[in-house]
C-alpha cells in the first residue's frame, strides 16, 4: 500500500534523518515504526503526508509517487493522529472529527451520520459529547476523538505519531484495545509511531526497528523477538528488558527527549517567553557546539531579566546524571531530593535528554501491568 | 441676586443646544469610527503578515510604537505641516497613534497559537489559507479584539482634541467650554465622549464574549435541541466537566 524505495532525508544543517529507507506496507496490517529518539522513525512517517520532503527517493501509496501528487490533496486522503490530539480547541467535538469531512465538502447529511457513527463506535454516547469542546473533556477522551477524525473520511492509510504517548499507562493500555478492535473491523492500513517497545509487540503485525536513519531489522513481533538480527535489536527488544531493571541497571531505559531546549545565545526574554508559553518550570541550555550549557529554572531567568543578566548567570549544573554510568539507584535517590528532572548527559557533554519523576513512574507501572498481560496470556 | 447653580447653567446650555451636542457627538463618532476602521483594514492584515516574516516583525511592532510614544497633541500639531488642518489630519494622527494594541495583539494573538494544532491541521490537509481563518484566526481572536478595545477607547478619547486643529467632535465643545469658561459645555462635550469610550469597550467586550467557544458550543446546543428535538432530558448547559467520571470509568 505504501512503499519507500531508497528514501533519503537529511537536512540542510547536514543531519542525516532517514538513511536509504526500502519499506514496504501492506495494505490493512498496522506497522510500526520504532527506534530510539533521533532515529528518523518520526521522519519517515511525515514523508507520507509530505510534512516532509524526502531529499532522495521515490514514496509510493497504492502505485502512485506521492511526490507527484497535490500535497493538500494527499492529506485529505490521509488520516493522521499526533500525540498532543492537535484537536482545534474553538471548536466542538462533532466539528473537530467533521474537519477532513467539511473539507473534501461531503453533504451536511452525510457528515452527520458519519460523525454518530464513529462516536457509537468509540463508545461516546453522542447526546453527552457532541457539542463539547476538547477542553471539556480528559486526556484519554481527547485522543479517543484524534483518532475518529483521522479515521472520519475513510482513509485507506491512516499515520499515528505517538498517539498515546502523554497518556498515563492504565489510559494508554485501554486506548491501544480499542485501537486493535477498531481495526480488527475497519483493516486500514496503519503506520504507528512510538518508542515503547511493549507498544509496538502489542500493536503492530509488522515492527520496522530503526536507528540512526537506518532499518536495523523488519518481521513480526516473534520475529524481533526470536531472531533478533543483532545485538542492538536483542537490547532493544529483549523480552525482559524491563524486568532486568535493578537499582543498579543503567539509566538508559528511563531518558527521555527533553521538552524545551534552548540556545545559550538566547536571551532572558525570549527563554521567558518560550518557558511560558509550553508551560514549563525548567528547560535545558545548549551552546552553539552542541555541548550542555546547564539547566534554568523560571524564577531564576524572571530575575535575570529583571536585573539585566545573561541567561549564563543562572546556569544550574551540579545536578546531573551521566548515560555512562549513572545507575537507577542514583536517579532515584536525586528524585527523591527534588522532583524537578534530571538532565543527563553523556561522555562528552552532550545533552542525551532527561530523567523525570513521572517517567519514573511511567517505567514501574508498565512494568508491573506488563507483568499481568504476560500472566493473562499465558 | 441669585446665580444660577451648575445643574441649572447645564440644563439650559443642552435643551437649547441638543441639536450642536447631538452634531458633535455625531461628528465626534464618524472621526473616530474612521480612524478605527482604518486601523483594523491596515493593521490586522499587516499584524498577520509579519507573523509570516518574523524578521522584520520587530522592527514593525517598532514603529508602531514610535507613534504610540508621541505625545498625541504633538503628533496633530505636527501632521499640520503634512495634511494641513481639519479632520483628515485629526483620523491619520489618531490611526498612528491606535496602530500599535491592534498590531501587537493581532501578532501575538497569531504567533501564541498552539503548534500542534497548526501542525495537525496541516496533516489534515488544510491549504495555508484555510489554517489562517478557520484555525489561526478564531483561535487568536480573543487577543485581537482585546487589542481593539484598547485602541478604541484611545481613539474615542484622543479625537476630543481633533477640534485643536480644526476638527470637529465633542472636542469643540470641551475647547469652547475652555475658552469661555463655561463649565456646563465642558461637561456637555465630555460627558458624551466618556460614554461613547465606555460603550465601546463594554460593545467589544460583550462581543469577545459572544464569541467564546464555551458560548458558542452551548448555543450551537441549543439550537439543536430546538431544531431536532433532542432529548431535553441532556443537560448540555451545564460544565460537563464537573462530572465527568474519571477517564477509566467510562
Amino acid at each position: 500500500m505504501v512503499d519507500f524505495e531508497s528514501v533519503t532525508k537529511q537536512y540542510p544543517d547536514g543531519t542525516l534523518a532517514v538513511d536509504n529507507l526500502n519499506l514496504t506496507i501492506e495494505k490493512g496490517k498496522i506497522v510500526v515504526l520504532i527506534g530510539p529518539s533521533g532515529c528518523g522513525k518520526t521522519t519517515s512517517l511525515k514523508m507520507v503526508n509530505r510534512l516532509e520532503e524526502p531529499t532522495r527517493g521515490v514514496i509510493r501509496m497504492a502505485g502512485q509517487n506521492l511526490l507527484k501528487m497535490n500535497p493538500v490533496d494527499l492529506r485529505r486522503n490521509i488520516g493522521y493522529v499526533i500525540q498532543d490530539t492537535g484537536l482545534m480547541p474553538h471548536l466542538t467535538v462533532t466539528e473537530n472529527i467533521a474537519t477532513v469531512p467539511n473539507l473534501l465538502r461531503w453533504k451536511k447529511d452525510r457528515v452527520k451520520a458519519r460523525v454518530e457513527e464513529l462516536l457509537h463506535m468509540a463508545g461516546l454516547d453522542p447526546k453527552l459529547y457532541r457539542y463539547r469542546l476538547p477542553a471539556q473533556m480528559s486526556g484519554g477522551q481527547r485522543q479517543r476523538i484524534g483518532v475518529l477524525r483521522a479515521l472520519a473520511a475513510e482513509p485507506e492509510v491512516v499515520l499515528m505519531d505517538e498517539p498515546f504517548g502523554a497518556l498515563d499507562p492504565i489510559t494508554r493500555d485501554r486506548l491501544q484495545g480499542e485501537l486493535k478492535e477498531i481495526q480488527n473491523t475497519l483493516q486500514r492500513t496503519i503506520i504507528f509511531v512510538t518508542h515503547d517497545i511493549d507498544e509496538a509487540l502489542k500493536l503492530g503485525d509488522q515492527i520496522v526497528l530503526m536507528r540512526d536513519g537506518r532499518v536495523e531489522q523488519i518481521g513480526s513481533p516473534e520475529d524481533l523477538q526470536q531472531n533478533p538480527a543483532n545485538a542492538f535489536v536483542e537490547s532493544f527488544i529483549g523480552e525482559d528488558r524491563l524486568a532486568q531493571i535493578t537499582p543498579e541497571a543503567g539509566i538508559d531505559a528511563l531518558v527521555e527527549d527533553a521538552p524545551l531546549i534552548l540556545k545559550a545565545s538566547s536571551g532572558p526574554e525570549k527563554a521567558l517567553e518560550r518557558m511560558e508559553r509550553v508551560g514549563r518550570e525548567t528547560a535545558q541550555v545548549v551552546g552553539e557546539d552542541g555541548l550542555w550549557k546547564g539547566m534554568v529554572w523560571l524564577n531564576d531567568i524572571k530575575n535575570a531579566e529583571r536585573y539585566g543578566k545573561p541567561i549564563a548567570s543562572t546556569y544550574r549544573t551540579k545536578r546531573k546524571l551521566s548515560i555512562k554510568d549513572a545507575r537507577i539507584r542514583e536517579a532515584a535517590t536525586l528524585l527523591a531530593a527534588s522532583s524537578e528532572p534530571i538532565p543527563v548527559v553523556d561522555a562528552d557533554g552532550r545533552l542525551r535528554g532527561i530523567v523525570t519523576d513521572a517517567g519514573f513512574a511511567r517505567m514501574t507501572i508498565a512494568r508491573l501491568t506488563r507483568g499481568n498481560r504476560r500472566r493473562e496470556s499465558a | 441676586m441669585n446665580r444660577p447653580g451648575f445643574f441649572e447653567l447645564l440644563w439650559t446650555y443642552v435643551s437649547r443646544q441638543y441639536p450642536r451636542i447631538i452634531n458633535a457627538t455625531i461628528q465626534h463618532i464618524q472621526i473616530s469610527g474612521t480612524a478605527l476602521l482604518l486601523t483594523l483594514v491596515f493593521c490586522i492584515p499587516l499584524g498577520i503578515y509579519i507573523t509570516r516574516k518574523e524578521k522584520i516583525a520587530p522592527y514593525v511592532i517598532a514603529a508602531a510604537n514610535v507613534f504610540q510614544t508621541i505625545p498625541s497633541l504633538a503628533l496633530l500639531g505636527f501632521l499640520i505641516f503634512i495634511l494641513g488642518i481639519g479632520n483628515k489630519n485629526a483620523i491619520t494622527a489618531l490611526f498612528l497613534y491606535a496602530m500599535l494594541p491592534v498590531l501587537q495583539n493581532t501578532y501575538l494573538g497569531i504567533k501564541n497559537v498552539e503548534k500542534s494544532v497548526i501542525q495537525a491541521a496541516r496533516g489534515m490537509g488544510m491549504t495555508d489559507m484555510q489554517i489562517l481563518f478557520k484555525v489561526e484566526m478564531p483561535l487568536a481572536t480573543p487577543v485581537i479584539i482585546g487589542g481593539i478595545r484598547v485602541a478604541s477607547v484611545w481613539i474615542i478619547g484622543t479625537a476630543a482634541l481633533a477640534a485643536a486643529i480644526g476638527g470637529g467632535g465633542l472636542g469643540q465643545l470641551i475647547f469652547s467650554g475652555l475658552a469661555s469658561i463655561r463649565n456646563e459645555v465642558i461637561v456637555a462635550g465630555a460627558v458624551p465622549a466618556t460614554l461613547l469610550a465606555l460603550f465601546a469597550d463594554g460593545g467589544l467586550k460583550a462581543l469577545a464574549a459572544y464569541l467564546e467557544p464555551q458560548r458558542r458550543a452551548h448555543r450551537l446546543a441549543r439550537k439543536a435541541r430546538r431544531v431536532e428535538g433532542v432529548d431535553l432530558s441532556v443537560d448540555t448547559d451545564a460544565d460537563p466537566s464537573e462530572r465527568e467520571p474519571p477517564d477509566g470509568e467510562t
